[in-house]
């Protein structure tokens, strides 16, 4: 039994050591390739990347920044030198991290290269690769860089099995808001696929895209739509595009949604009351607090109330200000200092001078001027 | 009789080799794949947009500060410029018996503030809490305490932020600036069961850190440093995110950790009666929420986040890992109905019977086997072959898994990118297990003894600080201008 068992450690000490020589001979060619990389075969990309530079800033009106002036032919012609596919890719990863710098006419001048050099074919091939990778590198690039204004290439990578794909593709496609279609219509049916993530970098390129106020007034139906959806998780995200666009023509409807079932929406509903509310949403928000046992829906409640309430509420927030817990605290004596512009003075008039330590301590927080409450 | 205990004895340590070794292969092969998924998925993410936007998520870093004179304005300064938009720095000074506070209030312009804090959490009276009065620091909060350790200070400062997230950090650590972004990010795919977030540690010893920001990475001179920048690799890259992805991670370090302000404060904040204050937190959060049949997950990112000064001595060493063996053990009994409990589902039937199989009793059964083996010799029962071939396969596994961890590094982060620094990774790797393997087993097992004994004091860490780093960075670069020269 010992000599099998003996038998059976040597092979296994042998298939390690096999693994281990394995390792060690790629992290050395690792290594060594890495080393090569840095000592030549930068030279033609650093120069392309230097030329890009003086290209952009000789093209700028800024005199002061103005150095060695280079042509974009100049720029075109090192950069077709550069044959393999690894330096391209280094380049375009420069062009991409430029485009993200820099803005207004060296946006303008950085898609002309990328027309110029044709890497439109090479972004294309991207989508077209089995590569995960890749086909995400590929939407960047072309929502990025690509002036044809039409999302037929990316249409198709929404139908991708892979959730980043497909994710990067609608980005891709909020990010171009190709003219004459709804960018956000593929939320329509890929709802499932919002994260709150995803959400976030739809709103961002929506904010600041120069075509928001486009999409806030021609897409309004849309808007409308997601408010309508069955879906909670796009019902809230539209209501987060409403708060963004400031659609106070959406109130009403936003107002219905108070009595949703799911938490996170009635936050949000609350938040939107909070910046486009008026004294009619008073009622539902009281009642709402009263029934609400989670902290963050009171917090969102008594903010609101901060914003629409008024002297008929004072009671209600009064008992908040008694919480043990700190935000409910000091959101309801905020509240209340938002209504009588005083609260200190509110809470002597109720209470006589006997304000206990903690009360104390809550009203000389909202009235410091270097905390911020909101 | 005799040859009964023997084979009995032989077959319980090649089982327990066996469990182990196949363990960390699983691990490593999980955390492989989560890695090549998690850079799959963040290659081409655009992190400003959370800078910018309404929807992200709010932070308070919070740094408990102690006796940091030396370093504090440069830290504190550092943690300001961090890439974020809404968030503040909460320093809370743990009754400091240097000037780190005055220094404090006259580099940032402090004032007394009144300020409301949460009661939740009973912590050491607070004596005054400060903010700036100069807008550029409007961020800082700095909270001055009486002394009660690094576990009642973070409660201190959660009991003063307001934000939706805390990141508790150690002050002179170096945070990356897009650190927050990153784990923003992670928070933002699952917010509503995301209630914790971790991040790759670094050891930045060697390291040019110049106002508190990371200028360049070097592996470290000393030996003692590289060994354990390959185990601190290992120990991230190969281990917690394959327990991140099983979600039955049950640490996260003390060093940079994201947390739910509201499931701590729900929790009880952190243990002020253990020196091993980060895991136990980590513990509770997860076998409360499951008790309370609340949907949770711990996440881990690969990515290197924060980076910290390690011992550079092994006295030093010697003490912090005999502080974190004190802490692991008072964590498990603390929560030993954990053990092989249903109830717990996966947490409790494998992540703590690991920690406690194969973290807390690692070092006895190694060093018993070690015991073991000299009575065979003593009793003429040793089979030299087999044996030799055994210590070579101790060997080797653990070099595999060294290499496996270098390889994990150099595709994904490439951290030491300097000539050289892969063949001494390498080296490294090749004299661990005997040079550095030995002295981390004897340190856990006087840290079972001293937590036996009573002890519960932290040990005396003794840390050069960055800003003695950078001078000697600097030394060096001089001296090797002149040797250049000469």
């Amino acid at each position: 039994m010992l000599t099998n068992l003996t038998h059976i450690i040597a092979y296994v000490n042998l298939a390690i050591l096999l693994g281990c020589g394995a390792l060690v001979v790629r992290l050395l060619s690792i290594g060594y390739s890495r080393a090569l990389k840095t000592d030549k075969k930068n030279h033609f990309v650093k120069e392309a990347e230097s030329n890009i530079n003086k290209y952009l800033i000789s093209s700028s009106e800024n005199e002061g920044l103005r150095l060695e002036s280079v042509s974009k032919f100049q720029v075109i012609s090192l950069m077709q030198l550069i044959h393999s596919r690894a330096r391209k890719d280094q380049l375009m990863k420069r062009l991409l991290k430029l485009k993200s710098e820099l803005h207004g006419e060296f946006d303008i001048l950085l898609k002309e290269l990328y027309e110029s050099l044709n890497l439109k074919k090479r972004s294309l091939a991207k989508l077209r690769s089995h590569s995960i990778t890749q086909k995400i590198e590929g939407a960047n690039e072309i929502s990025e860089f690509d002036q044809s204004n039409t999302d037929e290439p990316l249409a198709k990578l929404l139908k991708s099995p892979f959730l980043a794909v497909r994710q990067m593709a609608q980005l891709s496609i909020v990010k171009m808001s190709p003219r004459g279609t709804d960018p956000l219509a593929f939320l329509l049916s890929h709802w499932s696929e919002l994260t709150d993530w995803h959400e976030l970098q739809i709103h961002q390129q929506l904010g600041h895209s120069s075509t928001m106020t486009q999409i806030a007034s021609k897409h309004a139906v849309q808007l409308e739509k997601l408010l309508y959806h069955s879906n909670n998780t796009v019902k809230t995200f539209g209501l987060k595009l409403c708060i963004l666009f400031q659609k106070v023509e959406h109130m009403p409807l936003i107002r219905q949604m108070i009595h949703s079932k799911y938490i996170r929406t009635r936050i949000w509903v609350l938040k939107a009351i909070s910046e486009m509310g008026d004294a009619t949403d008073v009622s539902a928000v009281t009642t709402l607090l009263a029934k609400s046992n989670d902290n963050h829906e009171r917090e969102a409640c008594l903010k609101a109330l901060s914003q629409v309430g008024g002297e008929a509420q004072l009671s209600l927030l009064h008992q908040y200000s008694s919480s043990k817990n700190k935000s409910l605290r000091l959101m309801a004596v905020y509240a209340i200092d938002q209504i009588t512009s005083n609260a200190r003075q509110y809470f002597i008039s109720v209470q006589g001078k006997s304000l206990s330590g903690t009360l104390k301590r809550t009203i000389d927080h909202v009235a410091e001027p270097l905390n911020v409450i909101v | 009789m005799n040859v009964i205990v023997s084979y009995l004895a032989e077959s319980f340590y090649l089982v327990y080799a066996l469990i182990i070794s196949a363990s960390y292969l699983v691990l490593a092969i999980i955390s492989l794949a989560t890695i090549k998924r998690y850079r799959t998925k963040n290659t081409n993410v655009d992190y400003r947009h959370i800078l910018s936007s309404p929807l992200s998520p709010t932070i308070s870093l919070i740094a408990p500060a102690f006796n940091e004179e030396p370093t504090i304005v440069d830290n504190v300064r550092s943690l300001l410029s961090i890439e974020y938009n809404n968030y503040d720095v909460v320093i809370v000074n743990d009754g400091s018996e240097d000037h780190s506070l005055e220094k404090l209030i006259t580099a940032f312009d402090l004032v007394e503030v009144a300020y409301d804090i949460d009661d939740r959490l009973t912590t050491k009276p607070i004596r005054n809490i400060f903010k700036s009065k100069n807008l550029a620091y409007n961020r800082l909060i700095v909270v001055d305490k009486e002394n009660g350790g690094k576990a009642d200070a973070l409660n201190a400062g959660i009991s003063v932020s307001e934000k939706e997230l805390i990141a508790c950090i150690d002050v002179d650590c170096v945070i990356l600036p897009d650190a927050l972004l990153r784990m923003a990010k992670a928070y933002l795919e699952n917010p509503e069961k995301t209630v914790a977030i971790g991040g790759v540690v670094r050891i930045a010893n060697s390291c040019v850190i110049e106002d508190g920001r990371l200028v360049e990475v070097n592996l470290p001179q000393k030996a003692i440093g590289r060994f354990q920048v390959l185990e601190y690799i290992r120990a991230f890259l190969l281990s917690r995110m394959a327990w991140s992805r099983m979600n039955g991670l049950m640490l996260i370090s003390g060093a940079f950790g994201l947390f739910k302000r509201e499931v701590v404060l729900e929790v009880g904040g952190y243990d002020t009666k253990t020196v091993g204050e980060d895991m136990e937190l980590v513990v509770r959060i997860r076998r409360k929420l499951i008790e309370w049949k609340r949907k949770a997950q711990i996440k881990y990112i690969p990515e290197p986040l924060c980076w910290t000064e390690a011992p550079a001595d092994y006295k030093v060493l010697g003490r912090q890992r005999n502080r974190w063996t004190r802490g692991t053990i008072e964590t498990l009994i603390k929560h030993r109905d954990l053990f092989f409990n249903p109830k717990y589902g996966f947490f409790g039937m494998v992540s703590y019977p690991y920690w406690f199989f194969f973290e807390w009793l690692a070092p006895w059964v190694e060093t018993s086997g070690i015991l073991f083996f000299l009575y065979l010799i003593i009793t003429s029962q040793v089979h030299w072959g087999t044996t030799a071939l055994l210590f070579l396969f101790v060997y080797l596994f653990a070099v595999l898994m060294s290499l496996i961890t270098l390889l994990a590094e150099e595709t994904s982060y490439h951290q030491y990118n300097k000539k050289n620094n892969l063949y001494q990774m390498i080296k490294t790797a090749l004299l661990e297990p005997f040079f550095y393997h030995p002295k981390t087993v004897w340190w856990a097992i006087k840290g079972n003894i001293d937590k036996w004994r009573g002890k519960t004091s932290w040990g005396k860490m003794a840390r050069r600080g960055f800003a003695d780093i950078k001078l000697a960075a600097k030394a060096k670069n001089i001296e090797y201008v002149i040797q250049n020269k000469e």
